[in-house]
């Protein structure tokens, strides 16, 4: 993994222009292309790589703009993904067009208006690498994917703590400030002390980063997110419980609010493989 | 002469099936069939385009993929092939044998008659 290779700045505008000129696709494909891209890079690149090396791969890579056409072409039945981007295109003229119109309100509406881009913004995504945070339940995770549902399955430690850590992309123009967990826990299963901090700047090596709650994920980065909680439940063989989704409160300028992030896959623990524990 | 669009096109033509070809040997992670793919010359306009591409093989049933992990490493999605993409691939391959042997046969013939009507030209 180099993940300091995903933290250049060539990289990280590379990114920054897939994400824009994806937006004309549907969601859940711009997200698959996008996390392909960002694997690819990561695999592609050495640690610490130079300005040298970072360009000749994205070069090779192709334009964004290209790469977006290229994934548009995906459906050549009814509406094209073309057509459903050049849709797009003409409605943000449309919004555009009339946000000039609306500029010159008064302070008030201002002020309102300030919320509702605030609260409007694309929520955080879970984009790039994860891992479930101790070595021992990572040497014993599996994989699997079903009907384009993935999961990731660790034998339940009782009364241990586990944890997983995933990376969070801000897609956004605003700094993001992670204040918590939303509701109570994020961990799977009758989880205690599930407490959720955030990496104090990028890094690859996330168990060597320091972490802290709040913390910012800053405009276009990404930051490494742990979730620690001690496991406090007794799985029979095979039952298993688990989540797909971080629910975290945010703060943005001086907005609060609430987020639901669904993650790439679902992380669950699984009872003892010998039977009832104690 | 075949123009550059053109040599685009066949290439955009030929990669699914040489695709299908090198995961028929072996499941493989993104980079590793787009570095398979970059060293047959010529074939690849640029990397990126093999991402698309695979999406559209999945879609259409022919490839697969399932995210593994190996020790030490981050779990990478793993393509392979499906039986649905074997039986493409077989039938790619006897039609593609058809195809070129019908194409080269026409561009011989046809190079063959200009030079002689050049040498025919100089005796004069």
């Amino acid at each position: 993994m180099s993940g300091t290779a995903l933290n250049h700045p060539l990289v990280r505008d590379y990114l920054r222009d897939l994400d824009q000129a994806l937006a004309g696709l549907p969601a859940a494909q711009a997200e698959e292309l996008t996390e392909q891209i960002t694997a690819h890079l990561d695999d592609a690149l050495t640690p610490g790589a130079g300005d040298e090396e970072v360009a000749a791969v994205l070069s090779r890579l192709g334009r964004p703009a290209d790469l977006a056409a290229e994934a548009a072409t995906r459906s050549e039945s009814g509406p094209s993904a073309a057509k459903e981007l050049a849709a797009v295109r003409r409605r943000r003229l449309g919004w555009r067009g009339w946000t000039a119109i609306v500029a010159p309100v008064a302070v008030a509406a201002a002020i309102i208006g300030y919320v509702l881009i605030v609260t409007s913004v694309p929520p955080l995504q879970a984009r790039g690498p994860s891992s479930w945070w101790f070595r021992q339940d990572a040497a014993r995770a599996t994989y699997a994917e079903a009907d384009g549902a993935r999961q990731t399955t660790v034998p339940v430690r009782s009364n241990q703590v586990q944890g997983l850590a995933v990376t969070l992309y801000n897609p956004t123009d605003w700094t993001q400030t992670i204040l918590g967990q939303w509701q109570g826990s994020n961990a799977p299963g009758n989880a205690l002390r599930s407490r959720i901090t955030v990496a104090t700047g990028p890094g690859s090596d996330f168990r060597h980063l320091r972490y802290a709650r709040p913390a910012t994920i800053p405009p276009h980065q990404s930051r490494w997110v742990r979730l620690l909680w001690v496991s406090n439940t007794c799985l029979m063989k095979g039952g298993g419980q688990g989540n797909d989704e971080l629910r975290l409160q945010l703060r943005l300028g001086w907005v609060d609010r609430v987020e639901v992030i669904p993650l790439r896959q679902a992380w669950f623990v699984v009872g003892p493989s010998q039977g009832p524990c104690d | 002469m075949p123009s550059e669009g053109g040599l685009t096109e066949l290439r955009r033509g030929v990669l699914g099936p040489c695709v299908l070809a090198l995961l028929e040997l072996r499941p493989r992670f993104g980079l590793e069939l787009v570095r398979d793919l970059a060293d047959a010359d010529g074939l690849l306009t640029s990397d990126g385009t093999v991402y698309p591409l695979l999406n559209r093989l999945r879609d259409a049933g022919l490839v697969t993929s399932e995210w593994q992990a190996e020790e030490g490493q981050r779990a990478r999605r793993y393509y392979s092939l499906t039986e649905a993409g074997q039986e493409t691939l077989t039938a790619f391959r006897a039609e593609w044998a058809q195809f070129s042997a019908t194409v080269g046969g026409v561009l011989n013939h046809h190079r063959t008659g200009v030079i002689a009507g050049q040498q025919g030209g100089r005796q004069r």
